[in-house]
């Protein structure tokens, strides 16, 4: 070893000179095992680092030379910026016009501490605050900007307008929250359908406080059965009916009889959604109650003789009565302290049909006890007229339970037949009449939409045969009975009437009546079905004095059919064809003419 | 060789650095523009939906009933307007004069009760087209011959197409038409 470095550090080392070798000559077997060894390792982890390498190589070039990979859904999905969630889904109608959304409306609030700390003057802040938001007081948002607290609310739900012009007066802690507010684009369209929202986005009426958490955790609209427009007729034919006959209000519903679904559904007077009356108990007027009151699934009403459809139905259907039967309609009946008596007296002997047409209370109480009280009862109860109406989008409070008596005597068995002593909501009606005439199917009312073509699973409650003689019967009515102006151009028109006077704390009042009309069409193969009624209606010149239904909402009935039936899609007929004419004919009643006195 | 080798290393580094930095850089910018169309994205959606609920805000029934009063006094269509089926549709009614020559069908559709009063249809009573004013249309024969009268009139003189004076023939049917479209070709 010394040889080898004395001849390497040798400063007379000739240029070229290569020293030998330096790596010690190892001559012991042990060491140069050891030796051996070490190599191996190393190369082994060369390798190993050389195979990682390749490894990372390869991938690379799969990458970025072959694209592989490039589809992984979570790349793409990390680096969306999703749009901030809804405060509450969207509700649209049938047909997806807008009913209820959401808008940015951010509140304002005032952090007073830094207001105070940057040195403004709170009284000269407030004066000019009140300056771009007038309907605030003046002393309120001193006391605000000066109390010292770092949050107060001065105003929420600001407009853009309102925004911009606080915040081009440069306060500093004048400060906006990101907030969304519920806006109703059709105003009182559909107020009592859609409902309203307060202030912190819960529902208070309505669709949105019956579906209040749907909505609140979709993001998708809820489609609802309704359509705007035919709801704008229903509205504006009830505003004219109220209007002509100077009535306290009035109520329509339109329901598809084949799939339950609500079309329209109006109450008036009704209330504006982006500025629902108050409902506070000390503020609450009787008017704004009566506004925030939905007549047709809350509004209990004895309905009178519409409900001779479910009379007749029944005594049709239990076997009990014919259509060729006649009742005994001579002498009022005389019951406890009740007399049952006819409007358009006959007195004489009537058959069924008759009897519908003529609407008489005592050919209906007779046939009502042939058939028994057990009998009524139980057909009622099936129909669902005795409990509230089941399944509807609503919130418990807003749906009307039936009034009926605890004890069903032979009276209340009669009265019933024509309507009286039994309460029932609207939405019974039109849910009850659809099952009477759509072939005797008794389906749920939804307010929610049917998809096209979807068969809506139902109870039947009546025969087909039934179903059929009622559409006969209420043909009948409007071509030669109560409810002669509901004819429409172009549409098959069917239908009852019903005039019943108002109980007020136990008796009847004479002059305060509900009008009402429970009208379908086209009545050969119905597909809507329409209850209108109107609330103290007056008599006025053009209707003689009278403030019936036949004068009222019957007329009504006929102009909101002819404008709404092109909207619905369903074809005009030629309503005085002898072939339509002949299938509703009733066998019993040809070659007679009914007669009015 | 061992010079050889370094050097090709170090040009492999530096091409994998220049490829790494350059590939880096288009992601980069590729991942700022999608970013950037992301969030204009959902602004536009936002717009969109403030929009659209402007839109059914300025569309409701009501005040579009108020301007139709107000301005265009259209009235609801009358059940008698629609027609149900194809067969519903009436024939051209008239016969153009002699001379005419086989129009296009358009605008034959739309010249023929020029040349005549068009007699209504069964279902259309005379009555309505006479008495009713020119918004209160009623029937699709009423309609056709409420237009072409007001044509008429105001411009009473208007020069007709030229028409070439050959092919009288009066086609009695849509076949009969296309048929004779066909056969011009």
């Amino acid at each position: 070893m010394l040889s080898v470095q004395r001849l390497d550090d040798n400063p007379c080392r000739p240029r070229h000179f290569k020293p030998p070798p330096c790596a010690p000559v190892v001559a012991d077997p042990a060491a140069a095992a050891a030796l051996e060894t070490t190599r191996t390792r190393l190369l082994l982890a060369a390798s190993l680092f050389a195979l990682i390498f390749l490894v990372v190589i390869g991938r690379l070039v799969d990458i970025v030379a072959l694209g592989g990979d490039a589809a992984d859904p979570r790349v793409a999905h990390n680096r969306l910026v999703a749009p901030p969630l809804p405060p509450r889904a969207d509700i649209v109608d049938r047909n997806g016009t807008l009913l209820a959304t959401n808008l940015d409306s951010p509140a304002l609030y005032a952090d007073s501490r830094e207001l105070l700390q940057s040195g403004e003057n709170p009284d000269e802040a407030a004066l000019r605050i009140s300056k771009a938001l007038p309907d605030l007081s003046l002393g309120d948002i001193r006391g605000k900007l000066a109390s010292g607290r770092s949050f107060a609310y001065l105003k929420r739900s600001l407009t853009p307008d309102q925004e911009f012009a606080v915040n081009s007066l440069g306060i500093p802690g004048i400060e906006f929250s990101p907030a969304a507010r519920r806006i109703y684009p059709l105003g009182d369209l559909v107020a009592h359908t859609v409902g309203y929202c307060n202030i912190d986005n819960i529902g208070q009426a309505g669709i949105e406080r019956g579906l209040n958490n749907t909505i609140r955790g979709e993001t998708e609209p809820v489609a609802l059965s309704i359509d705007a427009r035919v709801q704008f007729v229903l509205k504006d034919e009830l505003q004219h009916v109220i209007d002509q006959f100077d009535a306290k209000g009035a109520a329509g519903i339109i329901m598809n009889v084949n799939t339950g679904e609500i079309v329209a559904m109006a109450s008036l007077p009704d209330f504006d959604p982006n500025h629902p009356p108050s409902t506070n108990p000390r503020e609450e007027t009787e008017l704004d109650k009566d506004r925030i009151f939905n007549k047709i699934t809350s509004g209990e009403y004895e309905l009178g003789s519409v409900f001779k459809i479910f009379n007749t139905a029944m005594a049709l259907d239990g076997g009990t009565s014919t259509m060729t039967s006649e009742y005994d309609a001579r002498d009022d009946i005389e019951i406890g302290r009740f007399t049952i008596s006819d409007y358009h007296g006959k007195h004489r002997w009537l058959s069924v049909p008759e009897i519908f047409a003529y609407s008489s209370n005592i050919g209906s109480a007779r046939m009502a006890m042939a058939a028994g009280a057990d009998r009524q009862k139980s057909f009622l109860a099936k129909l669902g007229l005795l409990t509230p109406v089941p399944n509807i989008q609503l919130s418990p409070e807003e749906i009307g339970k039936p009034h009926f008596p605890a004890v069903w005597r032979p009276v209340n068995v009669m009265t019933i037949a024509f309507g009286h002593g039994i309460a029932v909501t609207p939405l019974h009606m039109i849910t009850a009449t659809a099952a009477m005439i759509n072939g005797g199917i008794l389906r749920p009312p939804t307010m929610l939409k049917v998809p096209d073509g979807e068969d809506v699973p139902g109870v039947r409650v009546i025969s087909p045969k039934t179903s059929e003689q009622m559409r006969k019967l209420f043909r009948l009515v409007v071509e030669d009975g109560t409810a002669k102006q509901a004819e429409a151009q172009g549409y098959v028109v069917g239908g009852k009437t019903g005039t019943a006077e108002k109980n007020l704390h136990g008796h009847y009042e004479e002059k305060k009546l509900v009008s009402s009309f429970m009208g379908a069409f086209p009545i050969n193969h119905p597909q809507y079905a329409i209850f209108t009624l109107v609330d103290e209606p007056h008599g006025n010149k053009e209707s003689h004095g009278y403030a019936t239904a036949g004068w009222t909402v019957v007329p009504a009935t006929s102009r909101i059919i002819e404008r709404i039936a092109p909207l619905l899609g369903v074809a005009p007929q030629d309503e005085n064809s002898p072939e339509i004419a002949k299938a509703l004919q009733i066998e019993s009643l040809i070659g007679k003419k009914l007669e009015y006195n | 060789m061992s010079r050889l080798g370094g050097a090709f290393w170090f040009t492999l580094v530096i091409a994998a650095v220049t490829t790494n930095f350059l590939v880096k850089q288009t992601v980069q910018n590729l991942d700022d523009q999608l970013a950037q169309v992301k969030r204009k994205t959902v602004e536009d959606q936002k717009k969109i939906h403030d929009l659209t609920a402007d839109w059914t805000f300025l569309n409701q029934p009501e005040l579009l009933a108020d301007l139709n009063n107000r301005y265009v006094h259209l009235v609801p269509m009358s059940p008698r307007q629609v027609v149900a089926n194809l067969d519903g549709i009436p024939m051209r009614p008239v016969a153009p004069p002699e001379d005419a020559a086989p129009l296009p069908v358009a605008e034959a559709a739309a010249a023929a009760p020029l040349s005549a009063p068009v007699p209504l249809d069964a279902t259309a009573p005379t009555d309505l087209a006479a008495a009713s004013p020119p918004t209160q249309v009623h029937t699709p024969a009423a309609t056709l011959s409420l237009i072409s009268t007001a044509h008429a009139a105001t411009v009473p003189a208007a020069p007709r197409p030229a028409r070439s004076p050959a092919a009288p023939v009066q086609p009695a049917s849509l076949d009969a038409i296309f048929a004779q479209v066909a056969g011009s070709r």
